[in-house]
């Protein structure tokens, strides 16, 4: 039943096409000859320039549809690029070592487990609230008024240590003087000292 | 001078071919739209709009000299003046008063299709359909897309969809009012 109604359709609307295309024809028959129509309607210039003025604002329509078109893609790509930078900074910002020193003249070759970066003056600290800072110039530092101690195997390597106090230790490389200011134990210092570097 | 703006879009083909579409037709579309408008000057506004349509489906004119060639541009430029008509007594489009949908389970029309009778029913039904749905028809008839014949009449896909269905509901309603008289 339902292939019959299904066919009946397809016929109907192939009937309906034939019987349009005879009314479309008959319509267009009934109509005088284009000879004829052109003689009652000459060609005029006024038809050309109107003609060419709705050419000339369609044109511009699409040049605009074009050049937002082209405009928007440019703009879509550049914020692509833009959205991968912003993402590629984010992810670098996040897996960068808590222990890089980024652009200090030092590099920190050792630190403590626990501690972690905490603020761009080189601070590190712990959960438990203990912290240490190193800081670095470039000066050849002669203190007159700082006690010195030698230590042998800074001699040989042609560093002096000085100590302020006991919280930091302050030494020379070169033309460098670094400083390590902590409340650590005296030993713990030692060994940030001993992995510390030029950069 | 005409189509010095088409130089920059269409090829040198293209515009002698408008150029001959225009020296063919124009009094057949400017009679056409005079006959709706009934203002030469409107007459050639529709014309010149009609144009525009036209060279958006060069590749599908072969012999400017036929029927179909003829019959497709009579429908856009009934189609624009009809359009400028409604746009300047600002009249709503066409009224959904039209007859729904028979499901047409209970009509055989095949058998009547055949009968010559109905056929001719049929044919003055089309002839007598209001332009905006006869001229989706034509177009649908002559092998145009719904997108196709969206672009050309200015209207939107889903329209042009509506009044063919339109149409054809009405074509089929005439059929079963045929039968019904016997």
């Amino acid at each position: 039943m339902k292939n019959k109604f299904n066919r009946n359709e397809k016929l109907f609307d192939a009937v309906l096409k034939v019987a349009a295309e005879e009314a479309l024809w008959n319509e267009v028959n009934a109509m005088p000859s284009c000879e004829v129509l052109n003689k009652m309607y000459p060609r005029t210039e006024s038809l050309d320039e109107k003609i060419n003025a709705v050419s000339k604002r369609e044109f511009k329509k699409e040049g605009r549809k074009k050049v937002l078109s082209a405009f928007t893609k440019i703009a879509a790509g550049f914020l692509f690029i833009f959205a991968v930078s912003i993402g590629t900074l984010i992810i670098n910002s996040a897996l960068q070592d808590e222990t890089d020193t980024g652009d200090a003249m030092f590099v920190l070759g050792y630190i403590p487990q626990g501690f972690s970066l905490v603020s761009t003056q080189y601070t590190f600290a712990n959960d438990t609230g203990q912290n240490f800072t190193v800081g670095g110039v470039y000066a050849s530092l002669e203190d007159e008024n700082v006690s010195t101690r030698e230590n042998a195997e800074a001699r040989q390597q042609r560093r002096t240590l000085y100590i302020y106090d006991e919280n930091t230790i302050t030494w020379q490389v070169g033309e460098y003087i670094f400083a390590i200011t902590a409340s650590l134990d005296y030993e713990i210092l030692e060994k940030i000292r001993e992995g510390m570097s030029v950069n | 001078m005409l189509f010095m703006i088409f130089e920059i879009q269409i090829t040198e083909d293209e515009k002698k071919l408008m150029e001959r579409i225009c020296d063919m037709y124009h009094g057949t579309m400017l009679y056409v739209a005079n006959s709706i408008l009934k203002d030469p000057n409107l007459a050639e506004d529709a014309v010149s709009e009609s144009f525009v349509k036209m060279t958006k489906h060069l590749k599908k004119f072969h012999d400017i000299s036929c029927h179909q060639t003829k019959s497709y541009i009579v429908s856009i430029v009934k189609t624009t003046s009809y359009d400028m008509c409604r746009k300047m007594h600002r009249k709503k489009e066409a009224p959904e008063d039209f007859p729904k949908t028979t499901s047409g389970k209970n009509v055989d029309i095949l058998k009547d299709m055949i009968n010559q009778e109905s056929y001719e029913t049929l044919l003055r039904t089309i002839m007598s359909l209001p332009d905006q749905l006869k001229n989706v028809l034509y177009l649908h008839t002559e092998g145009y897309s719904h997108d196709e014949i969206a672009k050309t009449l200015g209207i939107s896909y889903d329209n042009s969809k509506k009044r063919l269905s339109r149409a054809r509901q009405l074509a089929k309603k005439a059929l079963e009012d045929k039968k019904n008289e016997k």
